[in-house]
């Protein structure tokens, strides 16, 4: 037993070094890839780690991208980089603790629209604002930050994410969002203080979402409120999250690398189609394959081994 | 601490138009086997449910160890040692038997965790009649089983009032009569029990006082085989035969 955990550890320790050295074979067909990679991977962990044990489905990523993205937008000519991802970050967990508090006592439904709303509600404020106050819809972000940089703050990025996920299993606060996903009148009857804890963890993925929209702001060069808060970032996110499957922690990355590769492939066939593939795509992986491929995995090559 | 462990006290409940539960009041005592009976519909679940915090009262006051507690969250009455099972069982999906009972002990007023409450789960499932059993898949549970994984559930924190909403109904012959034999044995541990049951014989078997609920309000409470007796209560089960 530990044997095998001292070998996932030295398997992830040489992943993540290798990956480290991919900006340096200068290729930049690969980095393009592998930033997409990582920043849908980075979106859609963080996205599970909340969504997958306690069902709630948000579509709020595109509302916290988005805010981190404009956080670097607005602040880039006068405020340190790195200082902005703090603050970043901070402004993301601080809305995911506001919309948590107000909105998860509610039941999954009325949890699920409302995070639609909120990525076109903070759109049309800043689309407001600008038209407004600073007379031009968008921001330049002129840096000297290159993809290669931006490829390694999301690595570490995707790194800490993981370490998260892995001290989450074996936690009592993953614990608790276990049994709120089973049954949320049982855990309030067990002790759990439900609404924290759903709270705490959509503030994670809140502030994630944030800092990635941050990190990945200076590779755009130039925001407008209708391309970072895209509500089809949000879908993407939770289609790839459901393709790979929520339950394992490797699972949403195992739907990011084919989808990423999927989408580059239909945006350069059928750019005009690709919400309509999307909208497809969303149907047959929820009929076709519920558990997602991280399921089916476990099914084919697991079957019958593990019973305990 | 005093001998009254639970105090109902003119609790009354709506749901809109519906009076569920109109100006109840009962007290429980300590240590003994309480039992709230009553035909369909009577409102001892809501009883139960207003008793653990699933329901507010609309009004009147509940109070458990001579503390107020009909204004607190289900999570506070749970800490405070009040713990139940449900009457539809509730089953956590995703979860094994062992882990769906270290759920009760994990966030309790007493907390264990790792290698003790899973040593604690197992113990729990064997008292229950489920040794050995704490890793198998949930669809292998039947029914009966899994409302043994939910009483090890509620006993595994050690309450000081235990609710058991119609937990012996459904089982057969047999594991009736080891069920009765376990609530027995609760009781005899120090544990204040009440019962919703239709089950008379396990009422008679089980409880020296009992509570008559028809259709919200109290009709009869005392000693068990009065209160079994009286005029009122045979009429509301068996029908007001003025009626007929």
């Amino acid at each position: 037993m530990s044997t095998t955990r001292r070998t996932q550890w030295l398997l992830a320790i040489i992943v993540f070094v290798a990956l480290a050295f991919l900006p340096v074979i200068d290729q930049p067909y690969w980095l393009t890839i592998g930033i997409s990679i990582l920043m849908y991977g980075v979106l859609a962990t963080s996205w599970a780690l909340f969504s997958g044990p306690t069902h709630y489905i948000s579509l709020a990523t595109a509302a916290f991208y988005g805010l981190g993205a404009y956080v670097v937008g607005m602040g880039i000519e006068s405020v340190w980089y790195p200082f902005l991802l703090v603050i970043a970050t901070a402004l993301g967990a601080l809305l995911a603790l506001v919309v948590g508090w107000a909105t998860l006592r509610l039941s999954g439904v009325y949890f699920v629209i409302f995070t639609l709303g909120l990525a076109e509600f903070i759109r049309q404020i800043i689309t407001w604002v600008q038209n407004n106050f600073t007379g031009s819809r968008g921001v330049y972000v002129l840096t000297s930050i290159e993809d290669k940089h931006i490829f390694w703050e999301l690595l570490v990025l995707a790194a800490v994410v993981c370490l998260f996920g892995v001290w989450l299993k074996q936690s009592r606060l993953g614990f608790a969002l276990r049994v709120i996903g089973g049954d949320e009148v049982v855990a309030s009857h067990v002790g759990i203080h439900s609404a924290k804890a759903k709270v705490l963890l959509f503030s994670f993925s809140g502030a994630v979402a944030a800092l990635t929209g941050a990190i990945l702001a200076p590779r755009l060069s130039y925001i407008e409120p209708s391309m970072v808060f895209s509500a089809d970032l949000s879908f993407q996110v939770v289609i790839m999250a459901l393709l790979g499957g929520v339950h394992r922690l490797w699972g949403p990355i195992v739907g990011v690398i084919p989808f990423t590769f999927l989408w580059e492939f239909i945006a350069a066939v059928a750019p005009t189609q690709t919400v309509l593939l999307l909208g497809v795509a969303f149907l047959v992986i929820v009929y076709f394959i519920p558990q997602g491929i991280a399921g089916l995995i476990e099914k084919w090559f697991l079957k019958g081994g593990r019973h305990e | 601490m005093s001998d009254v462990v639970l105090e109902v006290s003119h609790v009354t409940k709506r749901f809109g138009g519906l009076v569920a539960v109109d100006d109840v009041s009962f007290t429980v005592k300590r240590a003994g086997v309480l039992g709230l009976i009553g035909p369909n519909g009577s409102g001892k679940t809501t009883m139960m449910n207003l008793i653990t915090g699933a329901h507010q009262v609309t009004s009147g006051d509940i109070y458990f160890d001579d503390r107020l507690i009909s204004e607190l969250p289900s999570r506070k009455i749970f800490l405070r040692g009040v713990s139940r099972t449900f009457q539809l069982v509730k089953p956590l999906a995703g979860l094994t038997p062992a882990e769906s009972v270290m759920a009760g002990i994990v966030f309790s007023r007493k907390p264990l965790w790792g290698r003790e409450a899973v040593k604690a789960a197992e113990r729990m499932l064997a008292r229950v009649g489920l040794e050995g059993r704490g890793g198998a898949p949930l669809s292998s549970l039947t029914y009966i089983d899994q409302k043994r994984v939910e009483l090890a559930r509620a006993l595994i924190s050690d309450p000081t009032l235990l609710l058991l909403d119609e937990w012996l109904s459904g089982l057969n012959a047999t594991e009736l009569l080891e069920g009765i034999e376990l609530i027995r044995s609760i009781a005899a541990e120090g544990t204040t029990i009440v019962l919703v049951e239709h089950l008379m014989d396990a009422v008679r078997e089980l409880c020296q006082t009992s509570v008559v609920m028809n259709v919200g309000k109290v009709i009869a409470a005392g000693d068990t085989a009065a209160v079994l007796s009286h005029p009122e209560v045979i009429n509301a089960y068996l029908g007001d035969t003025n009626d007929a």
